[in-house]
């Protein structure tokens, strides 16, 4: 690694297209340019977020396209850019029946350890992932939140500059995803760079500095989490005394889209900058409901997502 | 008790380059894991146990040739004057090759048993599991996986198959040192025969452990290939008299491999009456290395990331 190598993109891909062969673009002239940090990847199920990472992983070559990830190319640089990356993928992926910790110090092996310090780190990360009294066991008998553990395990294992974690929170009880999040947390303090694929969206808000939102294979949106979610200062939440479809299709007539949330009668408005609140009252009188609490709504993660997957074309 | 905290520690020196070997390291671990099933350690030592079974043979036989011969002639099992008559450096040969050529066949058994236990889950489990990825998201290329796959299961075949028949040979070998050097090209074919055997079976069993996601349908399947090939082609040989369905048997195909090595055609006129055989060497060969390539190919096109 040279002096730049922190000023570096962490990633940085123009134009990546990968097609399966059955007409089915997975990505579509995808375009990325990411700084060193931790961030989540979003998308629904099929966006083509899995294969983004593979292709960044160098084990898809793409159809066009090109790139570097931590300044080494996507294309003909895979096995060095392996060396730097730790993937933990979705699937169980367990090695079979082997013992914890001798799966774990073969994938450092693999990495370029040798045997006695693959075997001394493999120790090292299984107690820091919290298998260290599992360790001799084989993750045939492990539960789904201790699989998760020893992939992250893996992944750690020969101290990537770079982590690629697919669903990290995948089957995890609330105190374990919690531990996960802590674990990735202080991963990230430490230095290491880290890409997060998930569905679960609060994981990304608390754990990520951005978001990349993928949708039919491109990039619709991205950019830090605090500026997506105060990113539109004039939404409004209103909870409202009367019908609620009478008073969105008001608020529609009044030319603004309003979001329903009918199990709790609150409907949330995206109006136009610096527009006033007039609209809303308008629409109310129009409806014949009654406004009982009207407040500036703070956006969610989730808000974004939802807002940048209905969107035609995406923004970055 | 030392208490250790719970820190993520960097590494002081990061890796600089991949594995060197990565399919050594593959093989040496997950051969280690394979030999702590019983059956497997049954199999693979009790393998060994012809090997034994022909040393004593052959020690029995060497230390007691006039009397062995006296109850041949008693009984007339052969023609004595054939022996008599052959000179001593084509006899050694002879009784060498017949030996190595019965032992590799009670071997051969044994390597197919032992493929279909410690290959059937190579690749199969991996697929299921899906932790090729796991394998392919390190520094090594495909065919590191495919060869560090194949390791595990030639290495011990190769044990299987060329330590007996290197035992029986050294012994034979001591107790009439005057054969060593007409049997010296002997330890050359047990080499080679062996290794053949325990790659081709090796890779050809990645290929069918591909093929599924269960160990179980897997050994089923490597079965079926040896077997359900073999009854084919002696029907078909048999319906059709014509020899060349014979090429169409993975067995028969090892099988001519080792006759031919053994040269036994050129030796049976010499010595005693053996089936003779109707196909030279490279025909089987050259089917085994494209069974092989076939299979080795679909163990990569499998192993290809797939559709998400």
């Amino acid at each position: 690694m040279g002096e730049h190598a922190d000023v570096l993109p962490l990633i940085d891909v123009r134009g990546i297209r990968v097609d399966y062969g059955d007409g089915l673009l997975a990505l579509d002239g995808l375009d990325l340019c990411l700084p060193r940090g931790c961030h989540g990847l979003l998308g629904v199920n099929g966006a083509g977020k899995s294969t983004l990472l593979k292709v960044l992983l160098g084990l898809l070559r793409p159809r066009a396209g090109s790139g570097t990830v931590l300044g080494e190319p996507i294309h003909g640089a895979g096995e060095r850019l392996r060396l730097r990356i730790g993937y933990m993928p979705e699937s169980d992926a367990h090695l079979g029946d082997l013992p914890a910790i001798e799966s774990v110090a073969m994938l450092g092996e693999l990495s370029g350890l040798g045997a006695t310090e693959a075997t001394r780190r493999a120790h090292e990360v299984l107690h820091y992932c919290g298998l260290g009294e599992a360790r001799m066991r084989s993750a045939d008998g492990f539960s789904a939140g201790m699989r998760q553990r020893l992939k992250l395990a893996g992944a750690l294992v020969h101290d990537p500059e770079l982590l690629f974690l697919d669903e990290p929170a995948n089957g995890l009880d609330p105190a374990g995803r919690e531990t996960m999040l802590a674990m990735l947390r202080e991963v990230a303090a430490r230095g290491v760079s880290i890409i997060v694929s998930t569905h679960l969206l609060p994981d990304v808000h608390e754990l990520c500095d951005s978001v990349v939102i993928v949708s039919k294979g491109r990039v619709v949106r991205s950019g830090r989490v605090d500026e997506l979610i105060t990113g539109l200062a004039d939404l409004w939440r209103i909870q409202i005394d009367g019908s609620v479809d009478a008073y969105a299709k008001a608020l529609e007539a009044e030319g603004l889209e309003p979001r329903l949330d009918n199990t709790r009668g609150v409907v949330a408005v995206q109006c136009q900058p610096h527009s006033g609140t007039t609209a809303l009252f308008r629409a109310a009188v129009n409806a014949s409901v009654g406004i009982r609490e009207l407040s500036p709504g703070t956006k969610s993660i989730e808000d974004v997502f939802f807002e940048s997957i209905e969107e035609p074309h995406g923004h970055s | 008790m030392a208490i250790h905290e719970r820190i993520y520690k960097r590494l002081d020196q990061h890796p600089t380059r991949a594995a060197t070997w990565p399919a050594r390291t593959i093989g040496r671990v997950l051969g280690r894991q394979a030999m702590r099933s019983w059956k497997t350690r049954l199999l693979f030592y009790g393998a060994f146990a012809p090997g034994l079974v022909f040393g004593l043979m052959v020690y029995i036989v060497t230390r007691n040739e006039d009397r062995i011969l006296r109850l041949a002639r008693q009984f007339s099992l052969t023609e004595i004057s054939t022996f008599e008559n052959v000179d001593a450096e084509v006899w050694y040969r002879c009784g060498s090759n017949l030996v190595f050529m019965l032992l590799g066949h009670v071997q051969v058994w044994f390597a197919l048993l032992l493929t279909a236990v410690l290959g059937a889950p190579l690749v199969a489990e991996d697929l299921r599991t899906q932790a090729g990825e796991v394998y392919l998201a390190r520094p090594l290329a495909p065919r590191d996986y495919v060869m560090g796959k194949a390791i595990v299961i030639a290495q011990r075949l190769f044990v299987v198959l060329a330590a007996p028949a290197l035992f029986v040979l050294l012994m034979a070998n001591m107790l009439i040192p005057a054969s060593f050097v007409a049997c010296l090209s002997l330890y050359f074919i047990v080499v080679v025969f062996s290794a053949l055997v325990a790659v081709s079976n090796a890779v050809l069993m990645l290929g069918v452990s591909s093929l599924t996601r269960s160990a179980r349908y897997a050994t089923a399947i490597w079965f079926l290939i040896y077997f359900v090939t073999w009854i084919i082609s002696e029907i078909l040989v048999a319906a059709t008299d014509n020899h060349v369905f014979e090429l169409c048997s993975w067995r028969t195909n090892q099988h001519i491999v080792l006759s031919e090595m053994l040269e036994l055609e050129g030796l049976h006129e010499a010595i005693m009456v053996l089936p003779s055989i109707e196909h030279s060497l490279w025909p089987s060969l050259l089917i085994i290395a494209v069974t092989a390539g076939l299979a080795c190919w679909t163990v990569l096109r499998r192993m290809q990331p797939r559709k998400v």
